[in-house]
């Protein structure tokens, strides 16, 4: 049977345990911004019973545990979604940063420097023996010469961008996953593996700047241990208290950019390809794919034009400063670009009188326009550029007009490499490369809103699941001081009682 | 069921939806002030590509206008050459008339033979016509006086140093006009005809020559192979004649086309300002009641009401 004694002490537990839940409201209120906070709650447990003669006699209350509100499944989609969100935005960012290289307004731009290139040839045409009308086919082909190389420079310094951001991201990412590491090491040495709720937390929150950083695949084992590998499986980043570090250098293969590799103990795995989510991810794939399509587009038109410009000014005949007539002058001169080699194509390794090969089949491309200008020959003496077809015939311009007619000729690029020319005009291809550098600029905006649209959605459900209510947190908080109150109350009450117990006692034994 | 709105919840969502307005306002604004529907390469790919496409077009539209323009100016000046040349025979024809009367006294005859020469200097130094620092009858050699005269022979006789060479002019993707007359081809009757029958210079010296001699069949003959030469001009002006009356219809041909390919683009490429101006009223209004809403909300929980 409970006695006065053992009253106090339920009086006391109740005390205690609405302490105990008070403090975890202030944890929470604490908390409310917290990211990755999940609300907590005592979970409170009503005492043993205890058996007098049959009869069972609670005992109060104990605070058993401390429970977070969580879903789990909730998070690793938050974590997937982050990483594929970060990953697009990084990817229209990178895009986005070349597409002013790619704009047209119509006075300036690839495509009106390439027109206005042959607009000059074709006022030339009208007065094939004009000083003052080579020397603007000069100046308008430097001025697209510089036009291309200032969009191929702008599209390269991206990719160096892209690169030196790889290099950066890689420390960061060590930083996490080793903290990452710890945590689990913390978190699975509790008696139980799901109570250290902020360490899991703190986990979560890491886990998702990891995701942010690098596409990865989360998965738990028994003792609470996040297991953290590449989205692609190819190497483990954490598994339990280890975390393997991920090193970045130099690569011959890949042109001195950072290859990225995982180390696991004495043996390193080579990632650089495996690697596609993620801020990383999208870097790789600018710096590796999507941006050197564009310099490569621009390396071939770009040595499309000059070939076929080539070809025909060195077929023609110009005249010297002294008024002679002189055949066999390349317009173009640069790395790669030997007039002597072939009288048909400007160009040393080219094959027999085939169109010359882009980038990918043929390394002699790759970074032509960054070498090309104007022959030097022909800045000095612009009656050089070959107007007739004929020696001696300077009021000849059908060579000129067939320079000029070149920019609306069919067949002046290869595009699919294949060694033939397959293309429209030179203004169709350099448009087609405008749409796909703003297609994917658009395509990538879209996955990246898409992307935004569906984490905010998961994540307004984990806030729903998780957040910190304040005012669910002021009721409980009411709740448990009016508890507390009345254990108070109770405890005096008991404490009167043994008074007037005591009180009876002493006068009785007076008496 | 119940859904949990916790504090943060609200924020979030009303911040995304913030930014996304202030980033619509700001796209309408870039539209308006640039005046171009499509600022940024990536808001319409399929657009851009059109206007670029468009671009091309008026870009080589407006080069065949320059040639056409060009063409024309070189097809007057020697239309312009044709005509005094043309002008200078029918004189020539009227003094071999005078030459052939009844009446004439040798005095008369070498003055008449005096005003042939000169007519003939007249046609040499037409022959050599400069435009633009070129020799516009010198086929392709523009560079080379194309006649020079030889006074050193009897009668006078000239060189040509020109060739019969071409020069013509693109116009269209189909259409190329010749912008020359070459000089042994208007003035001897074609390549390898100096000094025969149809060599107009040489006709006029040999006139001028009969002239002095009072040699009436020589100078019948002259006259007579002048009169052939004045209509085979006459055709060459003609012939100049319609090709600039098809330049100049070609021009306004291509004018109106460029016109028409503005127009086009323009619809494309330039911004509907009605239609901007109410969508940034649209998203100035929305943005001003997401702002209301985000400062309204979550203003007040329930420990304000806790003593």
């Amino acid at each position: 049977m409970g006695n006065l004694s053992s009253s106090l002490g339920i009086g006391l537990s109740g005390l205690q345990a609405s302490q105990e839940a008070i403090s975890v409201i202030g944890h929470n209120i604490a908390n409310v911004n917290t990211p990755d906070f999940s609300q907590q709650q005592a979970v409170l447990t009503s005492g043993q019973a205890l058996n007098y003669s049959g009869i069972m006699f609670g005992t109060g209350v104990t605070v058993s545990s401390v429970q977070a509100l969580r879903d789990q499944f909730l998070n690793l989609q938050v974590t997937q979604s982050l990483c594929g969100q970060s990953g697009a935005q990084t990817t229209y960012q990178g895009i986005q940063a070349v597409t002013p290289a790619f704009t047209d307004d119509g006075t300036t731009g690839l495509n009106t420097s390439i027109s206005n290139f042959f607009s000059s040839l074709s006022t030339l045409a009208g007065n094939p023996t004009s000083a003052a009308l080579s020397e603007n086919v000069v100046g308008a082909a430097q001025g697209m010469l510089q036009q291309f190389q200032t969009s191929y420079q702008t599209v390269t310094g991206q990719i160096t961008s892209a690169n030196e951001q790889v290099g950066s991201l890689v420390p960061e990412i060590n930083t996490l996953t080793s903290q990452i590491a710890t945590l689990n090491t913390s978190i699975s040495q509790q008696l139980d593996p799901t109570a250290d709720n902020d360490a899991i937390d703190q986990r979560q929150e890491l886990t998702d700047q990891l995701a942010s950083l690098v596409g990865i695949q989360v998965s738990t084992d028994s003792n609470n241990n996040y297991q953290i590998t590449l989205d692609s499986g190819a190497a483990t980043l954490v598994s339990g208290g280890n975390a393997y570090q991920m090193v970045a250098t130099p690569n011959g293969a890949l042109g001195n950019n950072y290859g990225v590799t995982v180390v696991t103990g004495a043996s390193s795995t080579n990632v650089t390809d495996s690697i596609s989510g993620g801020q990383l991810g999208a870097d790789l794939n600018l710096r590796d794919n999507l941006l050197p399509a564009y310099s490569s587009q621009l390396d071939t038109i770009a040595g499309s034009l000059v070939n076929q410009v080539n070809k025909l000014n060195m077929a023609g005949f110009g005249t010297d400063a002294n008024g002679n007539s002189v055949t066999g002058t390349p317009f173009f001169t640069g790395t790669g670009i030997d007039a002597n080699a072939d009288a048909n194509f400007g160009y040393v390794n080219l094959p027999n009188n085939a169109l010359p090969a882009s980038a990918a089949n043929a390394p002699i491309y790759s970074g032509i326009i960054n070498s090309l200008v104007v022959n030097p020959a022909i800045v000095a003496t612009p009656t050089l550029i070959a107007s007739a077809s004929t020696a001696n015939t300077p009021g000849d311009n059908s060579n000129v007009m067939n320079l000029a007619n070149l920019q609306t000729a069919l067949g002046t690029v290869d595009t699919n490499d294949d060694g033939t020319g397959d293309s429209g005009p030179f203004s169709t291809v350099v448009s087609g490369l405008i749409n796909d550098v703003g297609t994917q600029s658009q395509k990538y905006n879209s996955i990246a809103t898409n992307q935004q649209n569906l984490t905010t959605a998961l994540q307004t459900q984990q806030t729903s699941v998780s957040g910190v209510d304040l005012d669910q947190q002021a009721a409980q908080l009411l709740q448990f001081q009016q508890a507390y109150q009345a254990s108070a109350q109770f405890i005096s009450t008991i404490s009167q009682l043994t008074q007037s117990l005591l009180t009876a006692v002493t006068a009785a034994a007076a008496g | 069921m119940t859904m949990r709105v916790p504090n943060l919840m609200n924020n979030n969502a009303s911040l995304l939806d913030l930014q996304r307005l202030k980033q619509q306002y700001a796209e309408t604004v870039q539209e308006l002030s640039t005046g171009q529907a499509n600022p940024n390469l990536g808001d319409n790919p399929a657009a851009e590509a059109q206007v670029e496409g468009y671009q091309a077009s008026i870009n080589v539209n407006a080069e065949f206008v320059a040639q056409a323009n060009t063409a024309n100016s070189q097809l007057q000046a020697s239309s312009t050459a044709l005509t005094s040349m043309g002008t200078d025979i029918t004189q020539l024809l009227q003094l071999g008339q005078e030459g052939l009367a009844a009446d004439t006294t040798p005095t008369t005859q070498a003055g008449i033979s005096s005003q042939v020469s000169a007519l003939r200097q007249d046609l040499i130094a037409l022959g050599n016509t400069q435009v633009q620092g070129n020799y516009i009858f010198a086929g392709t050699k523009t560079t080379t006086v194309p006649f020079v005269d030889n006074q050193a022979t009897t009668p006078p006789s000239t060189t040509y140093n020109g060739n019969s060479g071409i020069t013509s002019l693109t116009l269209s993707p189909s259409v190329n006009v010749a912008t020359n007359i070459p000089g042994d081809t208007l003035f001897y009757g074609g390549t390898g005809l100096q000094g025969s029958s149809s060599d107009v210079l040489a006709q006029a010296a040999a006139m001028a020559q009969a002239l002095t001699t009072n040699n009436t069949a020589a100078i019948q003959t002259a006259y007579n192979n002048l009169q052939t030469i004045s209509s085979r001009i006459n055709v060459s002006v003609a012939d100049l004649g319609e090709r600039e009356d098809g330049v100049t219809a070609l021009q306004d041909g291509l004018s109106a086309y460029s016109q028409n390919l503005t127009t086009q683009q323009s619809s494309i490429a330039s911004v509907n300002y009605a239609n901007a101006i109410t969508q940034l009223n649209e998203e100035g209004v929305a943005q001003q009641a997401t702002l209301s809403t985000i400062a309204k909300s979550g203003q007040k929980t329930l420990f304000d009401y806790i003593a």
